[in-house]
C-alpha cells in the first residue's frame, strides 16, 4: 500500500535530480554564465506556472506529461553533448526546459485535490532536497552517467506510484 | 448576478494572491542574499554551497509544516520579525561569526548559522500558499501559478538590480514585505513606523555593511586592525570584496577566499606572468580568470597583446577600480578583457595564443574543478600556437602526498607532450609549464626564475613529474570526487584553526 505522501516525495526527488542534472549538463557544455542559470530558472518556473494555471484545461495525463518532461531533459542532455558550447541552440533549450516544467505545475494542481496542500508541498519539498543532495554527491562519485541513470530509475518509481492519480482531471472549485 | 459573483471572487482572491506573489518574489531575493553571504562567511566550497541551499529549502519545508497551525494574528508579528532579521542579515551574520572566532569557536559558525537558516530565513514565506489553499480561499492551482510568477519576477529583479548593489535590492524587498504586512492587517500607524525605521536603516546600511565586512575579515583572516572595506558586493556568481589595510596594502577576496594581497600571490603572478613572458616574449597571451589582473600586467609590460577572459564582470570592475596599482589597467594599452565563460570562449574563438595562463580559484567547487580537468586542457591545446605554452597553478605543492596537484598534473600529462613543473618554496605552490613543443629549455627556465627574484625553487622535468604523479588519475567530468575531498579538508582546516 503506497501512502499518499510517498508520491509527492518521489516526484520531489525526481524534480530535484532533474533540475540538478540540467544545471550540471548545461553549465559544463553550454556555458557556466549567469545566462544559463536564468535559462533554467525562468523557463522551469514559467512552465510550472503555465502547467498549474491551465492544469484543468490540459487534456493530458500525468503519465504523458512525465514522458514529455523526461524527453525534454534527455534532449537537452543530448543537445549539449552533440553541439557543445553552441549558444545558438539556447531558444531550443528554453522551450525544452519550459516543457519539462509543465509537469510539476500540473502535478501540484491535480494532487491538491487529493492531499492537503500543506502535506503535498511539505513532502514534495523534502523529496526535492534529497534529490538535490543525492544527485550532487552521486555525480561527484559516478560522473555524468548518474545524470542519466538516476532520473530513469526515479521516473519508473514515480510512474508506478502515480497509478490511479494518472488522471486528466482536476477538481475545479 | 454573475458579474457580482465574479467581482466578489476577485476581491476575495486579491489578498491571498498578492501575498503569495510577493512572497515568491521575496523568497528569491532573500535566497540571493543568504546564499552569497553565508557562502562567503563559511568560505565558499561545494559542500558549503550545498549545505546553505539545503538549509534554505528546509526552511520552506518548515513553513509548509506549520502553515495551518500559526494563528492569523501571529502572522503580522512573524512578518515584522522577518523584516528586521532579513534587512540586517549580512551584518549580524558577520558579527556573530567574528564574535565566535574571537572566542576561538569559529567551528560553531558552521553549525549555528546553517541551523538558524531554516527558522530565520525562508520559513515565513512558505506559510501562505498551503495555508490559503487548505482554507480553500483560492484554488491551489491558481496560488501556485501566481507564486511561481512572483519568483520569476524575483529572478528578473536580480538581473536588473543585482548589479546596482544590495541596498537597491533591499529597498524593493522591504517594500514588498511592507505590502504583505499591510495585507496581513498590520495597522496603518504601526506600518508607517515600521516603514520609517526601514528607511532609516537602509540609509545607514551601506556604511554598516562596509564596517561589519571589515570586522569579519579582521577576525577570520587575521588582517590588521583598522581594515577598511573599499568595495563589497554580491555579483551573480560570488561575493566580491576589496579591502585596504592601514598601511595601504589592498586585498581581493572572492567568496571570502583570498585572491590577491599577500607576497605569496604576487610571487604566483611573477612565476605565471613575468617568467613565461621573459622566456619567449609571447605576441598573443590569454589569461583565464581576472582576479587582481597583476599577472596580465607583468605579461603586458613585456610586450604583445594580453586578453583576459573572466566570467564575472564584478571582479573586473573591482580590480580595475581598486587594484590599478597592481594591474596598471589605466596605463597599459595592450590589454583587453572579455566577459565570458572560459570554456565557452575557448570553444568558440578562432584566436590562437602563444601563452595561456589560468588564474582561477582552486577546485573548491565543481565549476572551478572543470577548469583543471582534462577536457578543458584539450580545448586549450587547440587554441595554442605550435610552440604555445600553458601555465597552470597546481594549487598546492606537487608532492607524492598531494592528490590535488598530482591529479591536475596527470590531466596535463594526458594532453601535452612536454612539461616542466616549478615548485616555489616562497609561494609554497607548484606551477606547470606545458605544451607540445616548449620554446625554452631547463637552463632558460632556471635563468628566467633567477632573473625574476625567485630564490628558492625546484624544477621537475617530465620523467620526474611522472614519477611524482604516479598512478593518480586525471580530473575529468566523470571524476569530480576530488572536489568533495578538497571541500571537506578545507572546512576541516578552518575548524582546526
Amino acid at each position: 500500500m503506497i501512502e499518499k505522501r510517498h508520491l509527492p516525495f518521489a516526484v520531489g526527488l525526481l524534480l530535484g535530480v532533474l533540475q540538478t542534472g540540467l544545471f550540471f549538463q548545461l553549465t559544463f557544455t553550454l556555458s557556466s554564465g549567469f545566462g544559463t542559470y536564468l535559462l533554467i530558472t525562468l523557463c522551469w518556473l514559467s512552465g510550472g506556472a503555465l502547467g498549474s494555471a491551465f492544469a484543468a484545461r490540459i487534456p493530458l495525463t500525468l503519465y504523458l506529461l512525465q514522458v514529455i518532461m523526461l524527453a525534454a531533459y534527455a534532449l537537452c542532455g543530448l543537445g549539449v553533448l552533440a553541439f557543445p558550447f553552441n549558444t545558438q541552440l539556447v531558444p531550443l533549450y528554453a522551450v525544452l526546459i519550459g516543457a519539462a516544467g509543465v509537469y510539476p505545475g500540473v502535478f501540484f494542481a491535480r494532487m491538491g485535490a487529493r492531499l492537503s496542500a500543506r502535506m503535498l508541498f511539505f513532502w514534495e519539498n523534502n523529496g526535492f532536497i534529497v534529490g538535490l543532495v543525492v544527485c550532487t554527491f552521486a555525480f561527484m562519485f559516478g560522473g555524468r552517467l548518474v545524470l542519466w541513470l538516476l532520473p530513469a530509475v526515479l521516473a519508473v518509481v514515480v510512474w508506478v506510484w502515480t497509478g490511479k492519480e494518472n488522471t486528466t482531471l482536476v477538481v475545479v472549485e | 448576478m454573475a458579474t457580482t459573483t465574479a467581482a466578489t471572487t476577485t476581491a476575495a482572491w486579491a489578498k491571498p494572491l498578492a501575498i503569495v506573489f510577493l512572497g515568491g518574489l521575496n523568497l528569491i531575493l532573500v535566497q540571493w542574499v543568504l546564499v552569497r553571504e553565508l557562502t562567503a562567511l563559511l568560505m565558499g566550497t561545494e559542500l558549503v554551497v550545498l549545505l546553505v541551499t539545503v538549509m534554505y529549502f528546509l526552511g520552506l519545508s518548515l513553513g509548509y509544516l506549520v502553515s495551518s497551525r500559526i494563528p492569523a494574528r501571529a502572522l503580522g508579528a512573524f512578518g515584522v520579525i522577518t523584516l528586521a532579521l532579513h534587512l540586517s542579515l549580512p551584518i549580524w551574520f558577520r558579527l556573530a561569526a567574528a564574535g565566535l572566532a574571537a572566542l576561538q569557536a569559529y567551528w560553531a559558525v558552521f553549525l549555528l548559522l546553517p541551523l538558524a537558516t531554516p527558522f530565520l530565513v525562508s520559513a515565513f514565506y512558505s506559510i501562505f500558499l498551503p495555508r490559503y489553499a487548505d482554507q480553500q480561499a483560492v484554488p491551489l492551482s491558481t496560488l501556485y501559478a501566481v507564486e511561481l510568477a512572483g519568483s520569476a519576477l524575483g529572478v528578473l529583479v536580480l538581473v536588473a538590480l543585482g548589479g546596482i548593489g544590495l541596498p537597491a535590492v533591499y529597498v524593493l524587498y522591504a517594500a514588498a514585505l511592507l505590502v504583505i504586512l499591510a495585507l496581513l492587517g498590520v495597522g496603518r500607524l504601526r506600518l508607517l513606523a515600521i516603514a520609517a525605521l526601514c528607511a532609516a536603516w537602509l540609509a545607514v546600511f551601506p556604511a554598516l555593511n562596509r564596517w561589519s565586512n571589515a570586522r569579519w575579515y579582521e577576525a577570520i583572516h587575521d588582517l590588521p586592525a583598522g581594515l577598511e572595506t573599499l568595495t563589497t558586493g554580491y555579483s551573480a556568481y560570488q561575493k566580491v570584496d576589496v579591502l585596504q589595510a592601514p598601511d595601504g596594502g589592498r586585498y581581493l577576496y572572492l567568496d571570502g577566499l583570498l585572491h590577491y594581497g599577500t607576497n605569496r600571490w604576487s610571487r604566483l603572478n611573477v612565476i605565471m606572468g613575468s617568467v613565461p613572458a621573459d622566456l619567449f616574449q609571447p605576441e598573443a597571451s590569454l589569461v583565464i580568470g581576472a582576479g587582481s589582473m597583476e599577472m596580465e600586467r607583468f605579461i603586458a609590460e613585456r610586450g604583445g597583446s594580453v586578453t583576459t577572459v573572466e566570467l564575472d564582470p564584478a571582479v573586473v570592475a573591482a580590480s580595475t577600480t581598486y587594484l590599478d596599482d597592481a594591474n596598471h589597467m589605466s596605463r597599459l594599452a595592450n590589454r583587453a578583457v572579455i566577459i565570458n565563460d572560459a570554456k565557452h570562449y575557448i570553444a568558440n574563438t578562432d584566436a590562437r595564443y602563444d601563452l595561456i595562463a589560468t588564474d582561477v580559484p582552486a577546485a573548491f567547487s565543481i565549476q572551478t574543478a572543470t577548469l583543471y580537468a582534462q577536457p578543458f586542457y584539450e580545448q586549450i591545446a587547440e587554441r595554442l600556437t605550435p610552440e604555445g605554452v600553458l601555465v597552470v597553478n597546481l594549487t598546492t605543492r606537487l608532492t607524492e602526498n598531494s592528490l590535488t596537484a598530482r591529479r591536475i598534473t596527470r590531466s596535463l600529462l594526458e594532453v601535452f607532450d612536454e612539461i616542466y613543473v616549478v615548485t616555489s618554496h616562497d609561494a609554497r605552490l607548484s606551477f606547470a609549464f606545458a605544451g607540445d613543443a616548449l620554446p625554452f629549455d631547463l637552463t632558460a627556465l632556471h635563468a628566467a626564475l633567477d632573473a625574476n627574484g625567485e630564490q628558492s625553487y625546484t624544477i621537475y622535468s617530465r620523467p620526474a613529474v611522472e614519477a611524482l604523479v604516479g598512478d593518480a588519475p586525471p580530473i575529468t567530468l566523470d571524476s569530480m570526487d576530488l572536489v568533495l575531498s578538497i571541500s571537506a579538508s578545507w572546512i576541516a582546516g578552518r575548524l582546526d584553526g
